[in-house]
């Protein structure tokens, strides 16, 4: 049986059981004795001087344990920096981030004061019992505001607002431009978004009983967190264990370390009570890092056959109050700018990317970093181009995707595209939705006075996130790019697998255990999966950047290679054959080639190397392996097609179908690709028409709930499509990719693209300038091209 | 402020609880806090994501909006009383066949959302469903299996294209 789990195979997950029956370890769901629990009082200003806090009122509410203020936490606790050595000629200027205001409060949600009380209503009471006096200061509210020779500074000792300005400039841009047939120059505003996992963060810290501390955290990357307490609070790193236990989605806003995480170890460290914190929607739409906002100018030169010349862009982001770790508001412009070439070939480029500072919360990764951007400016500009130059959508991508041939492509970016397949992914997409008739049903919905659109959306998502791809364009100081996985095999031949990867939805128990079966032939649930406990797991970065499956599960492939090296050698002992004569059977026993003779167990070699009975000669005893891997990184490549209806009379927008042609290379389980390509896409839906995070004129959040900031429900999104293509990576173990964020990428372009394409009968092709779509917006475009229905 | 307690008696997955509670606790927190069931989760304690969803006397509620007085009297089923003899529940089992779930934290919220919908309003198309279900939030399936998992559960047809 066990082969027949390995790669390829869609194996139900193993883990599914205890989240179905509501045994699951989300922190919500801890206690220990003597608990106390934490609510945190939060800048209600956008930039202000702090001119005094009052908590006598508050601590002597009842249950009340202990106030802290910014005084006590930023001396029990150094500010969170992310310093970067190796720069070139990037300018990049980090902030110091204390853990609590030090001063100056920068954007409304900060943090100025922590309760503690014996339960959370207590902890509440008192919260709101604390008097903070503050001075207004003048706040910084745009990108382009941050950056006007007047602007007021976020942060007086940095000279300007720039946290991050880049740029590069590669081939014969301004000649290409010059002699273009063409130039498409489109101005965009991407929304500002956020990647509202449905479990808020949520922190317990406690001393054990050896005085350690533990700090079990909703987050993505235990290790690096481990790290940062270390760091920040001057303890050695071997007293302290972190464990993210189960988490409730991450999406990027979980992979940083946290004020609050920090906060709450330093509480459990005076008070040696646990503590804990549960954040409520309103703190994490407040307080948790926001995403993608950002202006961006794009240009494409082209040639008269719809070649694109030359591109030139810029992004700049909106970046927000601090400079988060260890990714900063950097992250998503400079990785825009570095992927900005998309899967087209293009000799010619330029680009600037800049994040600067604002008065509002933190701006850094989620979901896709960069790409859904991109793949909003360019995939609209290529539509754009299309309509100017009279040729259909599909027919340009057609003249400038690269084909499988093209592989491995260096870009003007100086990154090297390993492997993929864009046109072919293009042309299987067009199959997969049947292009030819959804252009007829657009024309007989058009007679009857239906808009329809259809929006292309090429893509190449980079995944993994090497040192090939994050040493030139910029990566905090001391965060580890390998990921190491441990596998021991027990006496009687089960077998324990422990990873520094977190899974959080992914599947991993399952996608890993199968790694694992299709090397010794084991089934997965002879496999118990181990990860998110720094005291039990190898030291990794965690799952960020679409790099589990190249990163983890190649290290996985490794340690389970050599273990079954091992056995093998074992085996051929006690069978008295060759190595090279012995074979693992499909059912995972050890024996000769040809299925001749004694076979034995796993269990029995693996007793044979465990308890040194009859090991060969020079063979250390026991059966484990410890393996890593430092990745360099492979592209996936997608077509995504949206097929959207638009009412011109109250500007919404319907999704009816949405397509997505995907090339991960191989699949280890096509149930879990599948299951991470819908998710995303739909997320990508949100991104592209509803969601969008509002700062009024004085910088308070207006879209501080769940009523306010719109996730997609069910009934606005289609059943989403899908084919596949598997190219394998020349440079992974197995020809692995990564994949889990391209979902999330596609929907940005192909949903613009759509409408944009609905509304050309009314108005001709105009972009969409601003997301989301909404049906103000689409109303206003129709207005402004001076449609009156 | 909490000043006097409460005495309820409820029924909480087949069990008698009788409790002194203060009026403003959440009836969520009441089953996570004092009844020791933690298997329901919040999304957002303001009645928007369904996260929270429990049947009351047979009708799902979001039990952040109710306070554990409210349901004096009642009878409370959680995600727990589900499974039985260690045999998960249909709609479960459904679940894990078509991989309705990612990081698992809807879940709850969601099979109790579903079971009032099968039971209560069967579902005649998959746009039935997405409407029945379009309370309850879910940042990581897309919804897609989900639909596939209560589509079986119904015993619906797999539609084509839109569901909207
Ligand atoms: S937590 Fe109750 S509806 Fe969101
Ligand atoms: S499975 Fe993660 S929110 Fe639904």
């Amino acid at each position: 049986m066990g082969i027949t789990q390995g790669m390829g195979a869609r194996v139900q997950r193993v883990e599914d059981e205890r989240y179905l029956t509501g045994r699951t370890h989300f922190i919500d769901a801890m206690a220990l004795p003597r608990m106390l629990t934490v609510a945190f009082v939060r800048g209600g200003e956008a930039h202000a001087r702090l001119l005094g806090i009052g908590v006598q009122t508050a601590a002597a509410c009842p249950g009340v344990s202990h106030v802290m203020t910014g005084e006590e936490a930023n001396a029990l606790c150094q500010p969170i920096r992310a310093d970067r050595t190796r720069l070139g000629r990037t300018h990049y200027a980090p902030t110091d981030y204390p853990v609590m205001a030090s001063g100056v409060i920068r954007h409304v949600g900060e943090i100025v004061a922590a309760v503690v009380a014996d339960d959370r209503y207590l902890a509440e009471d008192a919260a709101e019992q604390v008097r903070v006096d503050v001075e207004p200061l003048p706040p910084v509210l745009s990108v382009d505001q941050a950056l006007a020779p007047d602007a007021p500074l976020v942060h007086g000792t940095l000279g300007d607002n720039r946290h991050y300005h880049g740029r590069l400039e590669n081939g014969e841009v301004d000649a290409a431009f010059e002699s273009a047939h063409r130039v498409v120059r489109t101005q965009l505003r991407s929304n500002r978004h956020c990647a509202s996992p449905m479990e808020t963060r949520a922190v317990l810290a406690h001393l054990d009983a050896d005085g350690r501390l533990v700090v079990y955290t909703s987050s993505q990357m235990p290790h690096m967190v481990r790290t940062k307490l270390a760091d920040l609070l001057g303890l050695p790193e071997r007293n302290i264990r972190v464990v993210a236990p189960d988490v409730g989605g991450g999406f990027g806003l979980k992979c940083h370390v946290f004020p609050e995480e920090l906060i709450l170890a330093a509480l459990a460290l005076k008070l040696e009570r646990p503590v804990k914190w549960i954040e409520d929607r309103r703190e994490n739409y407040m307080a948790g890092f926001h995403a993608k906002e950002e202006c961006i100018e794009f240009a494409l030169a082209l040639g008269e056959d719809g070649t694109i010349e030359a591109i030139d862009a810029a992004f700049h982001a909106d970046g927000g109050a601090y400079t988060s770790f260890p990714f900063t508001p950097s992250s998503e412009p400079s990785m825009a700018a570095a992927t900005c070439t998309g899967p087209y070939r293009v000799r010619n480029l330029r680009t600037e990317a800049i994040a600067a500072y604002t008065n509002k919360s933190t701006l850094s990764v989620c979901r896709g970093v960069g790409l859904p951007i991109v793949n909003y400016a360019l995939e609209h500009s290529i539509d754009r181009a299309a309509a100017e130059l009279g040729l259909d959508p599909a027919e340009m991508r057609r003249r400038n995707l690269l084909r499988s041939e093209d592989f491995p492509y260096g870009t003007p970016n100086f990154t090297l595209y390993d492997s993929g397949s864009p046109l072919e992914s293009l042309e299987q997409a067009l199959e997969l939705m049947d292009y030819e008739n959804l252009r007829k049903e657009q024309a007989a919905a058009l007679a009857e006075g239906r808009h329809l659109g259809i929006g292309i959306a090429s893509m190449i998502e980079t995944t993994t996130y090497g040192q090939d791809v994050l040493a030139p364009f910029g990566k905090s100081d001391n965060v580890a790019l390998h990921e190491s996985a441990a596998l021991r095999v027990a006496p009687d031949g089960g077998i324990t697998l422990s990873v520094g990867t977190h899974s959080h939805g992914q599947g991993h128990a399952t996608t890993f255990a199968q790694l694992v079966a299709g090397v010794l032939g084991c089934d997965v649930g002879d496999i118990r999966f181990v990860q998110g406990d720094t005291d039990t797991t190898p030291y990794g970065s965690g799952t960020w950047g679409s790099r589990s499956a190249v990163a983890g599960g190649g290290a996985v492939l490794k340690a389970a290679r050599q273990v079954r090296d091992k056995a093998m050698q074992v085996a051929a002992h006690l069978l008295q054959i060759p190595v090279a004569e012995v074979e693992i059977t499909n059912d995972g026993r050890f024996a000769r080639k040809g299925g001749e003779g004694p076979s034995l167990e796993r269990g029995e070699v693996a007793r044979a190397a465990l308890y040194e009975t009859n090991l060969p000669l020079g063979l250390d005893a026991g059966l484990e392996a410890t393996a890593s891997v430092s990745p360099r990184s492979p592209y996936t490549t997608a077509t995504h097609i949206a097929f959207v209806q638009v009412d011109p009379a109250t500007g919404k927008v319907d999704v009816l179908r949405y397509g997505v042609s995907e090339d991960c290379g191989p699949m280890i389980n096509p149930t879990v690709v599948e299951g991470q390509i819908a998710g995303g896409v739909v997320q990508g839906i949100g991104s592209a028409l509803l969601e969008h995070h509002i700062y009024d004129d004085q910088g308070q959040l207006a879209t501080a709930s769940m009523m306010d900031y719109r996730l997609p429900t069910a009934p606005l999104v289609p059943r989403i499509e899908m084919a596949h293509l598997e190219t394998p990576s020349p440079h992974s173990e197995d020809g692995l990719k990564g994949m889990g964020e391209g979902g999330a990428v596609g929907p940005m372009g192909a949903v613009p693209n759509a409408v944009s394409d609905a509304l050309k009968p009314l108005i001709g092709w105009q972009p969409i300038s601003e997301l989301p779509i909404t049906p103000e917006r689409v109303h206003d475009l129709l207005r402004r091209h001076g449609w009156r229905g | 402020m909490t000043t006097t307690e409460c005495e309820i008696s409820l029924t909480v997955n087949g069990e008698a609880v009788r409790e002194a509670v203060p009026p403003r606790l959440l009836l969520g927190d009441f089953l996570r806090e004092r009844a020791g069931i933690a298997g329901t989760h919040f999304g957002c304690e303001q009645g928007v994501c369904g996260t929270c969803t429990v049947l009351l006397d047979g009708e799902s509620i979001r039990s952040c909006l109710l306070f554990a007085v409210q349901a004096d009297g009642c009878e409370v089923a959680t995600v727990e009383s589900l499974a039985s003899d260690g045999q998960l529940h249909r709609l479960q089992t459904l679940f894990k066949k078509h991989h309705a779930l990612q990081c698992g934290y809807c879940t709850p919220g969601m099979l109790m959302t579903a079971l009032d919908l099968l039971a209560n309003r069967p579902p005649a198309s998959e746009a039935d469903i997405r409407d029945g279900i379009r309370g309850n939030l879910c940042r990581c399936t897309g919804y897609q299996n989900i639909v596939a998992a209560l589509m079986e559960a119904a015993g619906l047809e797999k539609a084509d294209g839109a569901g909207a």
